[in-house]
């Protein structure tokens, strides 16, 4: 079973992310949730995930800060963690790949971009 | 191999690998293609219009011919092949064509699209692939054991989806 | 850049949320006074600007259209209002970051905090004097900026 984190400060937003993982067809899951950076950090440290996916904006500790976090731990650097953000630009989109981010979606979600980065570059399904 | 062809307001579904499920001339019509690749099971729909309230009878004749009616006849039809999980199914796309109507109005492609999303969520599907809008007219298939959808367009290149 | 770019880019974020999120496009647009547009207990979020400018977006909801909105979003009933302000908020977020992409110069970058929902009391406490009306089909989402 494939274990996913999902990251954002919106509750509506995971289960948007959620809802297009499945349409995606990504079966046989168990999502950890998370509503900040650091809460994320304190779930990765209990329990390996397969994949993280993470919104930038929000408080306490934003996506780009748990993204350095998670890349400069040796127990978590090998996660891939996937961005989906509402602040997806040239400039934003350019920083996260920089910090070892593996993809960065722009919201509202495109499906068939989801899928094709779910299926070609991630082969998760 | 036989052809099942969907009209305006048809759904077609087949589970025979030696099928394959056409339909033509897509102007603001929008094929829903619905395919479960492990069963291979493939279902059609030609939905021509967002919304049946306005017209019950109609939809109570041919399901297929609204968003809000097709989208569940679909799913119920794919039950009775053995698909119980929406998860188990790929959604794909085409058509919804700006192509003006009666009224002058360009735009019954895109409320068909829109509305086709929007009752394919309620069901927890969602398209993984499209070719729809543009100002061209469509004709598509799918090959039932292996899914694979081709496009034609008058003066266009044969495509795949 | 002044207020009709502003408007524009506003417009085109209004209209490729609301065809992803609520699958509904702008049948029409107008500008209202907030007297005219804004009602008590409508839902208001608010999202403070950094750059390009420094200033505040506001998009305004119908209380009575906003379980509607919801739901459509998520795709099945909400259940509370806790459900309808965080959804209308991560609506606001979206609309935002793509009104500011919209707006930034090509490629350009820009800055926004975190969205905030609350309930109109008095209308004339609103820091606005026109918003912008745009109609989808049977709901209206208002919308105005505010620089700093």
């Amino acid at each position: 079973m494939q274990r996913i984190l999902i990251v954002d400060d919106s509750s509506t937003a995971r289960s948007l992310i959620k809802k297009s993982l499945g349409i995606c067809g990504l079966g046989n899951v168990h999502f950890e949730e998370a509503d900040n950076g650091k809460h994320a950090l304190e779930i990765l440290r209990s329990e390996p995930v397969d994949l993280v996916l993470t919104d930038v904006n929000m408080p306490t500790m934003d996506g780009l800060n748990l993204l350095k976090r998670i890349k400069s731990s040796p127990k978590l650097c090998d996660i891939p963690v996937v961005v989906i953000t509402s602040l997806k630009n040239n400039t934003s989109e350019q920083l996260l790949i920089s910090e070892q981010a593996v993809a960065v979606l722009g919201k509202p979600i495109a499906i068939p971009e989801m899928y094709r980065l779910l299926k070609e570059q991630l082969h998760l399904i | 191999m036989a052809e099942l062809i969907a009209g305006v307001g048809d759904i077609v579904i087949s589970g025979n690998p030696d099928d394959q499920l056409k339909t033509y001339a897509l102007g603001s019509c929008v094929a829903v293609i619905m395919y479960a690749p492990a069963l291979k099971v493939a279902a059609l729909a030609h939905v021509a219009l967002p919304d049946s309230s306005l017209a019950e009878n109609k939809a109570s004749k041919k399901t297929g011919y609204f968003a809000d009616t097709s989208i569940p006849e679909m799913i119920r039809l794919l039950k009775e092949f053995g698909i119980q999980n929406h998860q188990q199914v790929w959604v794909k796309l085409v058509g919804g064509a700006n192509m003006m109507d009666s009224h002058g109005h360009f735009n019954i492609g895109k409320r068909n699209v829109l509305a086709v999303k929007k009752h394919l969520w309620k069901y927890r599907l969602g398209a993984i692939a499209e070719e729809v809008g543009g100002r061209i007219s469509r004709t598509v298939s799918i090959n039932v054991a292996s899914g694979h959808i081709k496009i034609y367009s008058p003066r266009k290149v044969k495509r795949s989806l | 850049m002044g207020q009709q770019d502003l408007y524009l880019a506003l417009q085109k974020a209004l209209m490729e949320t609301g065809e992803r999120m609520i699958f509904r496009e702008i049948e029409g647009m107008s500008e209202k006074t907030k007297e005219e547009a804004l009602k008590e207990n409508d839902y208001q979020i608010s999202i403070p600007i950094e750059y390009p400018f420094k200033g505040q977006l506001f998009l305004f909801f119908e209380r009575e259209a906003s379980a509607q909105i919801v739901t459509e979003m998520l795709g099945e009933p909400v259940q509370n209002e806790d459900q309808i302000k965080d959804g209308l908020a991560e609506l606001g977020n979206t609309i935002s970051g793509r009104f500011l992409r919209n707006y930034s110069a090509k490629g350009g970058s820009y800055e926004m905090g975190l969205p905030r929902c609350s309930i109109v009391g008095n209308v004339n406490a609103v820091p606005l004097h026109k918003v912008w009306a745009f109609r989808f089909d049977d709901l209206t989402v208002f919308a105005g900026t505010k620089k700093e």
